[in-house]
């Protein structure tokens, strides 16, 4: 009996000895002191600067207006003759245009252009029975453009130039009895200018792409008309004859103007971009 | 199957696994740099830049209303020498116009939130007259009458600012009339040119510039090919009308004043705009 109550003493001892334990346990649990930072939000904008420089190049369609827009899409040569217009109607050309800020918000630029443009009877027009005739104009200017959105990626623009031409060509006319005659127009210089309007698209921060229309009024200034030189039965030589005259031919009042659409790319130099914190 | 063909199969599996396996390490490839924030910054921003980023609202309709100056090309430049030939018109060798002059009314509606993409509608008139800003001819004259409706679409770079770029397609669908008065050495003789449907397109570029929430003006150029679709010619039973003629006429065929001619002119546009549901910013 003694030893059994001795057993079940050992046994409650046991049982309160772990308890004891237990309540050490428990109060060796530290506190939690994890610190979770407070969190905050970063507003940042990215804001490029004003070009330094803009080269701008690119490549045109031309359409011929006024006296440069041949009728029924071919070549003329009684109107070629008559100096009623001069015989093309299409053309393709390229710019190169360098654009310098003039001030620091970049509204306004000026611009340094050559252009290369060249027309032909016979582009976009298969119709020769008569002849053909081709135009080069080698072209520079320098003008001012008004920039609306020079820190944005696309940049839009509006601007005119005084432009200088030097055009020449040459026309190949077929008579009726089947004769060819060459008539080569020499170099002559004219003054007119460009108005312009286009977009460039900075799609990232040095390079983009433009796109642009512009009209052309090449010979506004200096026209004149002098009789063709023969230098041989099939050959001669004249200037643009673009002055009205009507006992000379191939002479006539007419106009070199004409129209281009161009697409090109835009390199941006001396571009930074610019890192904004937004305050809270 | 044999043991070549099982051999080619499991070849076959174990490829498509470690493509897709590839696949997806070079996802997370992309992902990974996303995770890295770069907090670096010049400096606070002033006024001016929290102004940029501040967003305005967009136009949800646009009303623009104004007049153009056209300049014809190709068969519309006619006037060689800056003078009606009627010779020339005729032989149905050009239009026998150069210049013009029209008005429009274009409702602009923003199809979405942030209204930069809208849909033109647009009513206009254009008047092309051989004897518009040159000087008449002794040979004669002569008038067209252009009512236009167009429908296309248009981006706006900045609806929500001042100064608004946008560039534009249209449809176009116009109803051509005229009349002309040629003379000769013994009389005027009048020729009614009867109305023409015509199809074509234009490609417009330009901008707007809000004064205020309500009110701006707009300026732009605009490229019209008024009869591309469409063309033809054919005889008149009343000799003192005809009709546009402008489809080419082959073979021994004589359709007078008939031709392969182009209803193509550019216009330079100015109006004013007035703007609902828009709130600028500067």
């Amino acid at each position: 009996m003694i030893a059994g109550m001795r057993k079940i003493s050992l046994i409650i001892l046991v049982i309160c000895a772990g308890s004891i334990f237990a309540q050490r346990e428990e109060i060796t649990i530290k506190v939690d002191t994890i610190y979770t930072p407070k969190s905050t939000k970063l507003k940042i904008v990215k804001v490029w600067s004003v070009p330094k420089f803009i080269l701008h190049f690119n490549a045109s369609y031309n359409s011929g207006s006024m006296e440069l827009s041949g009728h029924n899409g071919g070549f003329s040569l009684a109107d070629f003759s008559l100096g009623k217009t001069f015989g093309a109607r299409h053309g393709f050309g390229a710019n190169l245009i360098g654009k310098l800020p003039l001030s620091k918000k970049g509204n306004f630029w000026l611009d340094i252009i050559a252009g290369f443009d060249r027309f032909q009877s016979n582009l976009f027009a298969s119709n020769t029975e008569e002849g053909k005739v081709y135009y080069n104009s080698f072209n520079g200017g320098i003008g001012a453009e008004y920039n609306f959105t020079p820190t944005h990626k696309m940049k839009y623009y509006i601007g005119l130039n005084p432009l200088v031409s030097v055009i020449s060509g040459k026309s190949q006319l077929t008579n009726p009895d089947n004769n060819r005659i060459d008539v080569k127009i020499k170099s002559s210089v004219r003054i007119g200018y460009s108005a312009f309007v286009g977009f460039e698209y900075a799609f990232e921060k040095s390079v983009g792409l433009n796109v642009g229309l512009k009209f052309t009024h090449a010979n506004l200034l200096l026209k004149k008309s002098e009789v063709a030189v023969q230098e041989s039965d099939a050959n001669s030589t004249m200037p643009l004859n673009d002055a009205a005259a009507d006992e000379i031919q191939f002479a006539g009042w007419k106009q070199f103007a004409y129209f281009s659409g161009s697409v090109g790319f835009s390199y941006f130099f001396g571009v930074k971009e610019k890192r904004y914190k937004i305050p809270n | 199957m044999n043991k070549r063909g099982k051999f080619i199969i499991r070849i076959i599996l174990i490829s498509v696994f470690l493509q897709f396996a590839c696949m997806a390490a070079f996802a997370q490839d992309d992902i990974s740099p996303i995770s890295k924030k770069d907090t670096f910054y010049n400096s606070i921003a002033d006024a001016r830049i929290i102004n940029m980023i501040k967003p305005g609202k967009a136009p949800r309709v646009t009303i623009s209303l104004g007049g153009s100056y056209n300049i014809g090309h190709l068969d519309l430049a006619a006037d060689d020498n800056a003078s009606f030939r009627k010779d020339d018109f005729e032989s149905g060798r050009n239009f026998g116009t150069r210049y013009g002059y029209g008005g429009y009314i274009t409702g602009k509606f923003a199809i979405h939130k942030e209204g930069n993409v809208r849909l033109n509608v647009t009513a206009a008139y254009n008047r092309f007259l051989s004897n518009f800003v040159i000087s008449e001819s002794p040979q004669g004259k002569v008038f067209y009458n252009v009512f236009s409706g167009a429908l296309g679409i248009e981006n706006n770079f900045n609806p929500d600012k001042k100064a608004k770029p946008f560039v534009g397609l249209d449809l176009v669908v116009s109803m051509i009339s005229g009349e002309a008065t040629l003379i000769s050495d013994t009389a005027e003789f009048k020729l009614k040119i009867k109305n023409a449907i015509r199809f074509g397109a234009s490609v417009n570029l330009g901008f707007e510039y809000a004064f205020s929430n309500n009110a701006g003006i707009q300026l732009g150029y605009k490229l019209t090919y008024a009869n591309l679709i469409g063309k033809e010619s054919k005889t008149s039973t009343n000799p003192s009308e005809t009709y546009l003629n402008d489809e080419k006429v082959t073979g021994e065929t004589v359709i007078p004043y008939a031709g392969w001619k182009q209803f193509l002119y550019s216009s330079i546009f100015a109006g004013v705009n007035i703007y609902f549901g828009m709130r600028n910013k500067k």
